[in-house]
């Protein structure tokens, strides 16, 4: 008789990715069950299993509950994240089903892949096992590699899919054998107990090289310079939907691996892996927000945006401190909120437009013609480039602030630069759209669906409100930022 | 006594090499996922020869889960490689420019 | 410690001397007559019916496909039967689980047509 109580099976810390799980495998019955035009209650299903996996979130604040062998963790940390992915998941599942009839792109398989992906995103933010860290990533990126191809006969949906598939495999394959090595050097696969042996042993050069090919895996999927290359393209090819999801979503699920990797388990070793952490931030910083200057496509300007805004969240781990954790986590909830609110809004106007509508010179003009859409997207745009009273100047400001405290100026000095010269591109996308439009006489406005203008008011409040009182998400940040293992 | 554990890292090393060296030198899609491929059975070796080494099964149920997520990424690769060769693309990794600035 | 191998040495060598011999004895003891049925691939079995250069349905890849993903979940049950003993009724309902969420994929590509034949 093997004894199973020593195996710390709980199933109540995995009660949210269990209840999406159930979700996704029930959806992907139902849509075998009723009839094709009936698909939008698919939709109605995931968010309601997306709910109730928020509720399920809700006992693992404040909790300590390490379960199944030291493999995951139910914390605020995960818990924290879990909000934050639930959220996102929910709202994109909102906006889904009209942009999807839009395309001629209405089944059911779409809500499955996007529950999946959920999944992995938050077991990755409950993981605190080599072995976990895998399992999140690939289910994740197994199902984003899917929904980026989703619009199968729009070749660019294609190509997108068949860059991320191999550019994907390919970090995949580095990232594991990061993790090959750092169990050969320390002889553990669980966060517990690398950092124990590292913490009594120090650290040797196989460590080292491990946690190198883990930090480039990891930065893939974080999308931060050098390892961006995939990220214009698949941002760009992939149904809009589906990249409002991966921008904000996969970026959550990479940071709060980051986190708990760097600052919870390898926090004695912190003089090692500061300079290539340094290193991807400053370069992602830089490449983010030069490129994106140059871009036309609103896509495209996004996803460098995003590229920079990596680097923002990674200055907040350079210190190694919990106080620059709890930064990069606002900063996290932040972005979750402005991106998302930037890519709904580009997925409103392609609904209207088209596929051109994603290009610049498409958006001349907006605030005439759809004075919602341009007014929500003057908020996002003023957030990301860190204008106050918006949360993206907070988000900033505490990012900025361990980075003084530990003394680490250059990529301070590189971080205000970058965000200055940030500002030309986030502001000629408003001034774009305040721009007359050149035909004569003013277009007939054009509506906006109700749930697409409902969320979009409600993520540029929150843009706004969390801008004017930041101190209460800081202080949660700050609550799931206390980790242990 | 059997091959000590670190000539069974070498190789796994040399084989992750060749599979990486693979994905940037090749051009059709099929190639470089079975270059991938490679990298990963490299892996898989590497955690087989450590769990021996070091005398403890989580390497092996590290492979275990490497071998079955692998396989799942190999039918969705497959299913996206045939979707792009269906619609009549050249096979060719440099011609997928539609998207470039 | 060689030396112990040197047997095994001698038993290669009788191998690839055997083998050879095998391949080329015929060409001089026997003669050699020339037929259509002698170029097939088998000369025994199954008469091809078509050149073997031609393009295969991608219903076989489909079906590979989905051999080698309900194939590997095998590797799961493997360990989980050396052990199942031990683990009692726990591990029936563990593994009760993971079969049923195979199943349910099952369902899904049933009811899909995957696995319906050249229609």
């Amino acid at each position: 008789m093997i004894d199973t109580s020593r195996l710390g099976i709980d199933y109540g810390v995995l009660l949210p990715e269990l209840v999406v799980t159930a979700t996704a495998l029930l959806v992907l019955v139902l849509d075998l069950l009723i009839p094709p035009g009936r698909r939008r209650w698919l939709a109605a299903v995931s968010a309601l299993g997306l709910l109730l996996a928020l509720l399920a979130t809700v006992p693992l604040w404040g909790a300590d509950r390490s379960a199944f062998s030291g493999t995951v963790i139910g914390d605020s940390f995960a818990a924290f994240f879990d909000v934050i992915l639930l959220s996102t998941g929910l709202l994109t599942v909102l906006i889904s089903p009209r942009f999807l009839r839009s395309l001629g792109l209405e089944y059911g398989e779409y809500y499955v892949l996007t529950l999946a992906a959920m999944a992995g995103m938050m077991l990755l933010a409950a993981a605190t096992s080599l072995m976990t860290i895998f399992l999140g990533i690939e289910l994740l990126s197994i199902a984003l590699y899917v929904l980026a191809g989703f619009a199968r006969r729009n070749l660019r949906s294609q190509e997108s899919a068949l860059k991320y598939l191999l550019l994907g495999g390919f970090a995949s394959g580095f990232l594991l054998y990061g993790m090959a090595l750092i169990y050969g050097a320390t002889g553990a696969t669980t966060l517990h107990g690398i950092a124990q042996f590292v913490g009594a042993s120090g650290s040797s050069v196989l460590l080292l090289v491990g946690i190198g090919f883990l930090v480039v895996g990891l930065a893939f999927k974080a999308s931060a310079a050098p390892f961006h290359m995939w990220t214009p393209d698949v941002y760009q090819g992939a149904p809009t939907v589906v990249t409002t999801f991966m921008s904000v979503a996969t970026k959550a699920a990479a940071f709060a691996v980051i986190g708990r990797v760097f600052v919870a388990a390898f926090p004695t070793i912190r003089a090692d892996w500061y300079f290539p952490l340094a290193f991807v931030a400053i370069v992602s910083l830089g490449i983010g927000n030069f490129v994106a200057i140059t871009q036309s496509n609103l896509k495209r300007l996004l996803a460098y945006s995003g590229i920079a805004q990596a680097g923002y969240i990674l200055l907040g781990i350079l210190p190694g401190s919990s106080e620059g954790l709890a930064a990069s986590l606002f900063y996290v909830a932040a972005y979750a909120v402005m991106n998302f609110g930037a890519f709904a809004v580009v997925t409103a106007v392609e609904t209207r437009v088209g596929e051109g509508g994603t290009e610049i010179p498409a958006w001349t003009g907006l605030f005439y013609r759809q004075p919602l859409l341009a007014t929500t997207m003057t908020v996002f745009m003023l957030s990301l480039a860190g204008i106050p009273p918006t949360v993206g100047f907070f988000a900033k400001l505490f990012v900025f602030r361990p980075l003084v405290e530990a003394q680490l100026w250059a990529p301070l000095a590189v971080a205000i630069v970058t965000t200055v010269i940030s500002f030309y591109y986030y502001l000629r996308v408003v001034v774009v759209m305040l721009t007359a439009p050149e035909e004569a006489g003013r277009p007939a406005r054009e509506p906006v669906s109700r749930v697409m203008g409902a969320i979009l008011v409600f993520c540029s409040i929150a843009t706004i409100v969390l801008g004017v009182f930041p101190t209460v998400v800081f202080d949660w940040a700050r609550t799931a930022a206390a980790l242990h293992l | 006594m059997g091959v000590p554990a670190y000539e069974f890292l070498w190789l796994s090393g040399v084989l992750f090499t060749l599979g990486a060296i693979g994905v940037l030198i090749r051009r059709n899609p099929l190639v470089i996922f079975m270059c991938i491929e490679l990298m990963l059975n490299a892996v898989n070796l590497a955690f087989a020869a450590i769990s021996r080494y070091l005398n403890s099964l989580d390497g092996v149920a590290f492979a275990f889960l490497v071998i079955t997520v692998s396989a799942a990424e190999v039918v969705v690769g497959i299913a996206i490689i045939v979707q792009v060769y269906r619609a009549g693309r050249a096979m060719d990794v440099d011609e997928m420019d539609l998207m470039k600035e | 410690m060689l030396s112990d191998y040197f047997p095994l040495l001698i038993f290669l060598g009788a191998v690839v001397l055997f083998g050879l011999l095998a391949l080329f004895l015929p060409a001089f003891l026997a003669g050699s007559r020339q037929s259509a049925a002698k170029d097939l691939p088998y000369e025994c079995g199954i008469v091809p019916r078509s050149t073997a250069r031609r393009r295969f349905s991608v219903s076989f890849y489909l079906t590979a496909m989905l051999f080698i993903i309900f194939d590997v979940e095998a590797i799961f049950i493997y360990p989980w039967a050396v052990i199942l003993h031990g683990l009692r009724w726990f591990g029936i309902a563990e593994m009760g689980i993971f079969v049923a969420i195979l199943l349910v994929a099952l369902a899904y590509i049933w009811k899909k047509g995957a696995l319906e034949w050249g229609s």
